[in-house]
């Protein structure tokens, strides 16, 4: 090897190391990525440019590319996100459920394509089952058939569903869902095992054998796997 | 009634949720299958290969000098190294982007005339932009993605891409990782891929474009973006933007190894 293509092999080696160093940090991607979304979007309909804007808690959230929020930071935005819950004046949790049906079925709203006249529903299906009746559910979420059944309908539990209804973030930040499961599911365990009383167990378990039960074990196991509070 | 019919009964009872539920799941599958024995993606390969052919635009050119990346007029496997970046742009392209730029170099079109049209309607209305790119991509049929990260603005492409994936925004706090980020998850009754693993990037980038069965028309990826940000209560995405390149090079870079089979038929 001569002298030059030493020269040569250790002028791009010096290249190679700083463009290593002068690759954009994670920051500078973060903020190149927020003026890029500006640029690529246009305001249509009834969704402006200022839906691209981020509050605290989905900035917070989208930083964590998917992963689970340090327990400190989570209560912080859980905290932050409690503070917005609004209670009713007149304390009343429970409306009408008819009407929660066909909100909760409602997949129309704010989207651009959108009528601003037209109805904003909450489309709870697409992610979560609910009614026994529709079968066209989705499993993003968790189900929330039997929801009353599973959880109890103490004002607690009523105060809890509606702050959850609310605003979301205010008991799950992000994925700490998991943490919480862990933490919950002998509780509901214990308060499902209280729904059915257990002379009605024996008298399944006289009748019917062991297939029942068996079918009854994987039932269980497929609930708990289901109930996220 | 005996013993025996009683319990039936009973048994079928208990079991009739559970039963209606999978047969919807198997009725699903079924007419899943049945879409795959004939594909009307094939009437946009066609027109899009005349098209590709044909001498257009003020200048009246055919695209066949168009550079996809492979060199000039190279159509075979283009597809499964987009997006990339093209000295002659400055810029990261995907295909359809590409497509635009073709049109107004080779053939003259304005930029705006180009890219007037680039989704049709399922009937009367239909994209030229939507039929170069059936052709094009059929033209990458069995071939393995292989999207590099070489030049630095594809690198930069990528994790733009990727922040892209993460931001959640919007009245409803919806990010691209909310409905793509698990495993078996669905909307209603559609399954949806999880982008977060190679498997399910794979299998959802080499299956695009497709001919949606629902809508009677050709999708395109960036149609495919464009729709979900709508459904995400996002304004409305730029065909051709940073963005949605950005977006597709993390997605084709993830879904790098698979074997493109697009254009594919959906429901």
């Amino acid at each position: 090897m001569n002298l030059r293509s030493r020269w040569v092999m250790f002028a791009s080696a010096t290249l190679v190391a700083a463009a290593c160093t002068t690759s954009p940090s994670d920051e500078e991607i973060s903020s190149k990525a927020t003026a890029t979304l500006k640029d690529s979007f246009k305001a249509a309909g009834q969704a402006g440019l200022d839906r691209l804007d981020q509050d605290d808690t989905q900035r917070a959230c989208s930083s964590l590319s998917g992963k689970t929020p340090p327990r400190e930071i989570a209560a912080k935005i859980e905290a932050a996100n409690l503070a917005t819950v609004k209670y009713p004046a007149d304390g009343k949790l429970l409306g009408d459920w008819k009407n929660g049906e066909k909100i909760a079925q409602e997949g129309r709203g704010k989207q651009f394509s959108d009528d601003p006249k037209g109805p904003v529903g909450a489309n709870c299906y697409a992610c979560h089952q609910l009614s026994k009746s529709e079968l066209s559910f989705g499993t993003i979420g968790p189900s929330l058939y039997q929801y009353g059944k599973s959880h109890g309908n103490s004002v607690e539990v009523q105060r809890y569903t509606y702050g959850k209804i609310f605003n979301s973030e205010a008991f799950i930040a992000s994925a700490l869902a998991a943490v919480r499961r862990e933490q919950r599911t002998p509780r509901l365990l214990a308060s499902e095992r209280h729904n059915e009383p257990a002379r009605i167990r024996a008298r399944s378990r006289r009748r019917f054998g062991g297939r029942f039960a068996a079918a009854r074990r994987r039932r269980t196991s497929a609930t708990k796997r289901r109930i996220v509070l | 009634m005996n013993r025996f019919a009683w319990l039936a009964a009973f048994a079928g009872l208990a079991c009739a949720p559970l039963a209606s539920a999978q047969s919807t799941t198997d009725e699903i599958a079924k007419y899943r299958a049945a879409l795959q024995d004939g594909n009307p993606a094939e009437l946009w390969e066609a027109r899009g290969e005349a098209l590709w052919k044909e001498k257009r635009g003020p200048k009246q050119v055919s695209l066949e000098a168009c550079d996809l990346g492979k060199g000039p007029g190279v159509v075979k496997g283009a597809y499964a190294e987009l997006p990339r970046y093209f000295a002659d742009a400055d810029r990261v392209m995907d295909l359809e982007t590409r497509l635009v730029w073709c049109m107004v170099r080779l053939q003259g079109y304005s930029d705006a005339d180009a890219k007037k049209n680039p989704f049709g309607n399922g009937a009367d209305k239909r994209s030229d932009l939507e039929a170069l790119t059936a052709y094009v991509t059929s033209e990458s049929r069995g071939v393995k993605m292989s999207v590099a990260l070489v030049h630095p603005k594809e690198v930069e492409a990528y994790r733009i891409g990727e922040k892209l994936f993460y931001f959640r925004g919007g009245t409803h706090d919806f990010a691209c990782a909310t409905c793509h980020g698990e495993n078996d998850k669905r909307i209603r009754l559609q399954d949806l891929p999880n982008l977060m693993t190679t498997e399910g990037a794979q299998k959802a980038y080499t299956t695009w474009p497709a001919y949606r069965v629902s809508q009677g028309e050709l999708r395109t990826f960036e149609w495919r973006l464009y729709d979900c940000f709508r459904q995400q209560r996002f304004p409305e995405l730029v065909y051709g933007s940073d963005a949605a390149i950005a977006l597709t090079t993390y997605l084709a870079h993830n879904a790098n190894g698979g074997v493109y089979d697009g254009p594919a038929i959906k429901r």
